[in-house]
């Protein structure tokens, strides 16, 4: 099945057939939100809600444990260190009751083990506290891309089409080729349109675990620019846009 | 540097050879006066003997055996004398004849009055002495000859009781020596029957146990305070997100927050590799074969993306196949930490180099001037003011490598940074 549509919920073609899947991805998307920390989960809710999500909190291990028997979320935001049990006993919950929830593991413990022994266990991603919101709505993204379409995830905007899989872009039907940190960057813009992001969190985003690069912004504006460029030259209106002092933003 | 027993050996060696030096007129007057004893003994023997045989005999025969007497014997004379005289004992030398060379002798000689036939008879018996200067030298050599052999008895005795007497000692000093606080496993000092040892390693094993523990406290406490940071942090990062997304903030706001933003993201990393630094001994990092050729290859390329950033070209000679026993995710950081150390501090528009082989991997970069090799490795220490990191990179390349028993070296050669991890150590 091609499932080709607009992210911001409208959509030009319809496919053949509407799919339950298809009309999942039409509603809002539900996430639970399973941190004790309540500022720090208010300001993940109020980020994602601006994003199109719905957002629900649970902030113990029996209220979490209660909230996914009874509901159904698209995806789980899961803190390890829980007043009333680990967080890996909700996920090892979640897979004994055969929920398809995808589950994001967010955690203080940057340890290896843990991030080892979550995933193992069943969860989809891992991110370390601290990170940055436009971070976690592109991750969250790309799990939600993956769950509802598995293996054609086509992201159609305006002129231009992101194959997910096979990590090519297309615009007017013209493929572009770009780098793997372009290709990188136009994820995280994807996944966070109309939000601005800081250029620490591009930085991040861009270095993944090679920490100690980040302080140089100068490779972020490079790359940026050339992205800005490659979609200019095939003819795709300029989206990213330059906010002064502060990053940039993907205009939809 | 002298050892410790050799210290006492030779005020020892010093004092035998004194004693021993004394011990030479003593045994002198010794013997002399043990000879001359003996010769007086001998020469009063000789009297009586004379005495003995020439009696019963007439004055005819008493004055044929004298003459015959006088005749054989060199040096006792028998004399007729007027008046007796009293008896009296001498040294005298006189020249002689041995083997047709003259030689200086020395005599004990017996003067005395004997009455045969009832006519006074003088008596002069004299026995050869040896030599005053024969008998000091026989008793030096002898006298040396002990010294040596009390010397060489006292550096042979010396030698093997150093080794046996110190070697719980040297077993303590061994095990301190290898001692490695990073570890935290306590030293298993072993068993000696000497109190002063004993007590040596009892005290050390103390102070050690405290040091361990003070150390874990340590360790753990910046373990939790990294913990602890993180969730604040988390918030802070999250506000600030949200925070720039509002349109209504001036550009002199959006400036403020940028600094705020960048400061957060600063703490961040320090916090994040103090975590990793404290974490690294932990056991959480298993071990296992590690593919470096693949590694440093992956890696190189991933950073080759940042150095073209800063115009620079990364060369790399990476022989292929080469396997380490160690964690992989701490081999990464480790040549991640060296390649991104490079790429931070090339000159701009230079090269770099990775070069890889069994025995090393070696990092070298463009640079000015030769950094200090005393500080470079410790943590918060940064070599230059431009372009500073988190000040823990090299902190924890060292650290890693300390876990593995690598060596980390840099020098400055032609104007390059050379950072070298040898893998045997």
């Amino acid at each position: 099945m091609t499932a080709i549509l607009r992210f911001d919920g409208s959509f030009l073609k319809i496919p053949f057939q509407i799919s339950s899947k298809f009309i999942l991805y039409l509603r809002k998307m539900k996430i639970l939100i399973i941190e004790d920390e309540k500022e720090l989960a208010a300001s993940i809710a109020e980020y994602l809600n601006g994003q199109g999500y719905h957002s629900e909190f649970a902030e113990t291990y029996s209220q979490a444990v209660d909230k996914i028997s009874v509901f159904q979320y698209d995806c789980i935001l899961l803190d390890l260190m829980l007043p009333g049990g680990n967080g890996l006993k909700v996920l090892e919950e979640i897979k004994k009751q055969n929920k398809q929830d995808g589950v994001i593991i967010i955690s203080a413990k940057d340890s290896l083990e843990d991030k080892i022994s979550g995933l193992q266990t069943g969860a989809d991603d891992y991110i370390a506290k601290p990170f940055h919101l436009s971070e976690l709505s592109a991750r969250i993204h790309s799990l939600l891309r993956r769950q509802q379409f598995g293996n054609t995830n086509v992201i159609n905007q305006n002129e231009i089409q992101i194959d997910l899989l096979a990590k090519t872009l297309t615009v007017n039907n013209q493929p572009v080729s770009l780098t793997k940190k372009e290709f990188d960057l136009l994820l995280l813009f994807i996944g966070n349109k109309n939000k601005v992001i800081s250029k620490n969190a591009l930085a991040e985003h861009l270095s993944g675990d090679m920490a100690d690069m980040l302080d140089n912004h100068d490779f972020v504006y490079a790359h940026i620019k050339n992205l800005k460029r490659k979609l200019t030259d095939a003819g795709y209106n300029n989206y990213i846009k330059t906010v002064y002092g502060t990053g940039y933003k993907w205009d939809a | 540097m002298t050892k410790l027993l050799n210290k006492p050996l030779k005020t020892f060696i010093a004092f035998t050879c004194v004693v021993l030096a004394c011990s030479i007129p003593a045994y002198f007057y010794l013997v002399e006066y043990i000879w001359i004893d003996e010769l007086d003994d001998h020469n009063q023997q000789l009297k009586a003997q004379i005495q003995t045989r020439f009696k019963d005999a007439t004055q005819d025969e008493l004055n044929e055996k004298i003459a015959l007497w006088n005749k054989i014997q060199g040096t006792s004379q028998i004399a007729p004398l007027a008046k007796s005289n009293e008896d009296s004992v001498y040294l005298v030398e006189r020249e002689i004849l041995d083997n047709g060379v003259k030689e200086l002798e020395r005599f004990r000689g017996l003067y005395s009055t004997i009455q045969l036939n009832g006519i006074l008879y003088s008596l002069t018996i004299e026995t050869n002495v040896e030599e005053v200067h024969e008998t000091v030298f026989a008793i030096s050599v002898i006298t040396c000859l002990f010294i040596v052999f009390l010397i060489v008895g006292f550096i042979l005795l010396n030698r093997r009781l150093s080794k046996r007497i110190w070697s719980p000692f040297t077993d303590t000093l061994d095990k301190l020596k290898e001692f490695d606080l990073n570890s935290t496993s306590a030293i298993g000092f072993s068993k000696t029957d000497i109190q002063e040892f004993a007590e040596l390693n009892g005290t050390l094993a103390k102070l050690i146990d405290n040091n361990i523990r003070v150390y874990k406290q340590q360790k753990e406490f910046t373990q939790n305070a990294s913990h602890e940071l993180q969730t604040p942090l988390a918030l802070l990062k999250s506000k600030v997100d949200l925070l720039i997304q509002d349109p209504s903030l001036s550009a002199e706001q959006r400036k403020i927050i940028e600094s705020i933003d960048n400061s957060i993201s600063r703490v961040t990393r320090i916090n994040k590799n103090l975590l990793l630094l404290a974490g690294i001994e932990n056991k959480s990092y298993q071990s296992g074969e590690v593919g470096l050729s693949g590694l440093v290859t992956t890696l190189t390329d991933t950073f080759k993306d940042f150095a073209n950033d800063r115009g620079c070209e990364i060369s790399s000679s990476i022989k292929s196949g080469i396997r380490v026993k160690a964690s992989e995710s701490l081999v990464e950081i480790l040549i991640s930490n060296l390649l991104s150390n490079s790429v931070r501090h090339c000159v701009l528009k230079s090269g770099i180099s990775v070069i890889l082989n069994e025995q090393a991997l070696i990092v070298s970069n463009e640079g000015k001037s030769a950094l200090n090799e005393a500080s470079l490795f410790k943590r918060f220490i940064s070599a230059t003011t431009e372009n500073p990191g988190t000040g823990l990179g090299l902190a924890i390349v060292k650290e890693i490598c300390n876990k593995y028993g690598w060596r980390v070296t840099y020098s400055f050669r032609g104007n390059q940074h050379v950072f070298s991890v040898f893998f045997l150590s």
